[in-house]
């Protein structure tokens, strides 16, 4: 779904309506609001129904995004959304937009697991480090794994940077195994 | 040969009209006989002969004709019954000594098969025998290196199982930093173009 080519299209029609690059992080965040509640299921439920009627829909939409207290061109974006029917791909739009900024802006995700808690230090050192390779900078999502037992595990843009003290010990039982 | 027949059928006629002649004169008084009764014998004999030859001849000889056909039906079959015996019995020698031959070149292409079947059965048994040796030898290494394999195997599970209590009884911050370092380390050396 990230992927797909409507989304895409939609996330770079809402770029380019940015005057500015601080524009473009602020309505990635209300981009990311909309889409989880348009995603919400009981809503979903309810704008699938057959009952509801094209105006009807467009409207609960545009009254969705007002209550989320959105910027004007993401009421007006949200209302295009549902006149072209494609709120169910809300979601890949705000993936595809969030991509497309980071791209923009010179950034990267990353999800860096530690096997303990770790440090505000430990968690900036490996996403400098993780930023020195792709030359960005890195936007690290933190997560914890005791069965790693130590070290941390990068992974970013598909790639595993894998440090952990389970895969060394993995590595030094296969070695031994022959 | 009809007419050895017809010769023979008057003699016998003659005889019979003339024969009885002197038993007839015998019985007569010695004074002599009398030419008359021997006449009206002779004319009855005569007529009695007639009469047979007139009545019963034509029988007689269809019957001697028949018969005479007949035998001869019967000697020109026995004569091709036996013709045929004799060929029957020369195909049969002729069969007889084709079976013969026949017996000797099976006796010698089995002679031939059986010292062939011995060879052929010796050179089998011997590459069996080699190469059950072979899988044997083979399958017997194979054992072996399972065996070490899964010994090794065995040996290090329990080493890892074994390092990861250890690690988890007794990992420190320290560790941790030592392992974040030697990660970061290996980043920068990534980055080095």
């Amino acid at each position: 779904m990230k992927g797909s080519r409507v989304a895409k299209r939609y996330a770079r029609a809402l770029i380019e309506l940015a005057a500015d690059p601080t524009q473009l992080e602020a309505w990635a965040s209300e981009l990311a609001q909309l889409a989880a509640a348009a995603s919400a299921p009981e809503l979903v439920e309810r704008l699938a129904t057959p009952d509801l009627s094209e105006e009807a829909r467009i409207e609960a939409m545009g009254k969705m995004a007002e209550l989320l207290g959105l910027s004007f061109p993401l009421r007006s974006f949200a209302v295009v959304i549902a006149r072209h029917r494609r709120i169910g791909e809300l979601s890949a739009v705000s993936e595809a937009y969030l991509a497309m900024v980071d791209e923009a802006l010179g950034r990267a995700r990353a999800t860096l697991t530690f096997a303990r808690e770790p440090s505000d230090p430990e968690v900036e050192g490996v996403a400098q480090g993780l930023g020195m390779i792709e030359g960005k900078k890195i936007i690290a999502t933190v997560k914890v794994d005791e069965t790693l037992l130590g070290g941390v595990v990068a992974e970013l843009e598909g790639k595993i940077y894998d440090g952990s003290l389970a895969t060394m010990l993995l590595e030094a039982q296969q070695r031994l195994s022959g | 040969m009809k007419r050895a027949i017809a010769a023979l059928f008057v003699s016998v006629f003659l005889a019979a009209t003339f024969l009885p002649a002197p038993a007839i004169a015998a019985e007569e008084s010695p004074g002599g006989g009398s030419w008359f009764k021997l006449l009206l014998f002779a004319i009855n004999f005569s007529i009695f002969a007639f009469v047979v030859a007139r009545f019963g001849g034509p029988m007689v000889r269809k019957l001697f004709a028949d018969r005479s056909t007949e035998i001869r039906g019967v000697l020109s079959r026995a004569s091709a019954a036996f013709q045929e015996a004799q060929d029957l019995a020369n195909r049969a020698a002729a069969t007889l000594a084709g079976l013969e031959a026949e017996k000797s070149r099976l006796e010698t292409e089995l002679d031939q098969e059986t010292a062939y079947q011995v060879t052929t059965i010796g050179e089998a048994a011997r590459s069996a025998t080699a190469r059950i040796r072979s899988d044997a030898e083979i399958t017997a290494a194979a054992i072996a290196e399972s065996a070490v394999r899964r010994v090794r195997n065995q040996l290090a599970a329990s080493a890892a199982r074994i390092a990861r209590e250890l690690i988890s009884r007794d990992f420190r911050d320290a560790d941790q930093k030592r392992l974040l370092e030697g990660f970061l380390d290996k980043l920068r050396q990534e980055a080095r173009p």
